[in-house]
């Protein structure tokens, strides 16, 4: 059964562990202006050893398992992780999608250039600046993401526009 | 960061998913995929119709905190509608 996304709450988990990330994805779309829909929330985070560390003890936290089709109970692992580079997870805050990468493999210390600080509830989180969020989708090249292009890129038109 | 749903002064006056449908309009879910690394769990809901100015406009006259709790709000409406303890879509 789904969890119901809880973002903010999410997201201040990963940052009370100090998590090294930036906000991807629908989410980072959302807080850019998008009016788009997610349920999950897209993180990507620096692969080092110690933010990965940092990273699964933030999953654990959450109660987090692995999104396993066959049903398996799979908990984070550092070594899982740094096996795949990416997790898809169900926590008790909804599910989390944990990245080393997005788009044409772009990696945390790529993009953080490219991501601003957001406050949100009394805390600064990284979020990817919407050109950016338009990149990684126009290079994943998945349907759904070409499908939210439109918006996106009148979102980005419009905030141009001022 | 705050609590689970938006803080109560957050809150919007009228029910969450009315006020979110107009914002953030949602279309059923996609069909469960089969493999593993298929399409994310996210209700897309986009497309050229939903390039709307006017509802962009709304969004960017919004905070960044704001934006989220709307999605917050659309996501907690769907939850209450029951819509949320659909299988998950992967």
């Amino acid at each position: 059964m789904a969890t119901r996304p809880h973002f903010a709450d999410a997201l201040a988990v990963f940052l009370d562990h100090e998590v090294e990330l930036i906000v991807v994805g629908g989410v980072a779309a959302v807080l850019g202006g998008a009016p788009v829909n997610t349920l999950d929330l897209d993180l990507l985070v620096r692969a080092s050893p110690a933010n990965i560390e940092r990273t699964v003890a933030a999953l654990r936290s959450l109660e987090a398992l692995d999104r396993d089709l066959a049903g398996r109970r799979i908990e984070p692992s550092v070594e899982r992780f740094s096996a795949r580079g990416q997790h898809r997870f169900t926590t008790r805050y909804g599910d989390i999608d944990v990245l080393a990468s997005i788009g044409r493999g772009r990696t945390y210390e790529d993009l953080q250039p490219r991501s601003r600080p957001v406050p949100l509830h009394g805390r600064s989180v990284p979020v990817l600046e919407l050109e950016a969020v338009i990149q990684s989708k126009e290079e994943a090249g998945r349907p759904r993401d070409h499908l939210a292009l439109p918006v996106l890129r009148e979102t980005l038109r419009l905030r141009r526009e001022g | 960061m705050g609590g689970c749903a938006p803080a109560a002064g957050l809150r919007p006056a009228v029910p969450a998913t009315l006020l979110s449908a107009r914002l953030l309009p949602v279309s059923p879910p996609p069909p469960l995929p089969a493999a593993l690394d298929a399409e994310e769990p996210s209700l897309p809901a986009v497309d050229d119709s939903l390039a709307d100015p006017t509802l962009i406009r709304a969004l960017l006259a919004l905070t960044p905190e704001e934006r989220l709790d709307r999605l917050q709000a659309h996501v907690d409406g769907l939850w209450e509608l029951g819509l949320g303890d659909a299988p998950p879509l992967r």
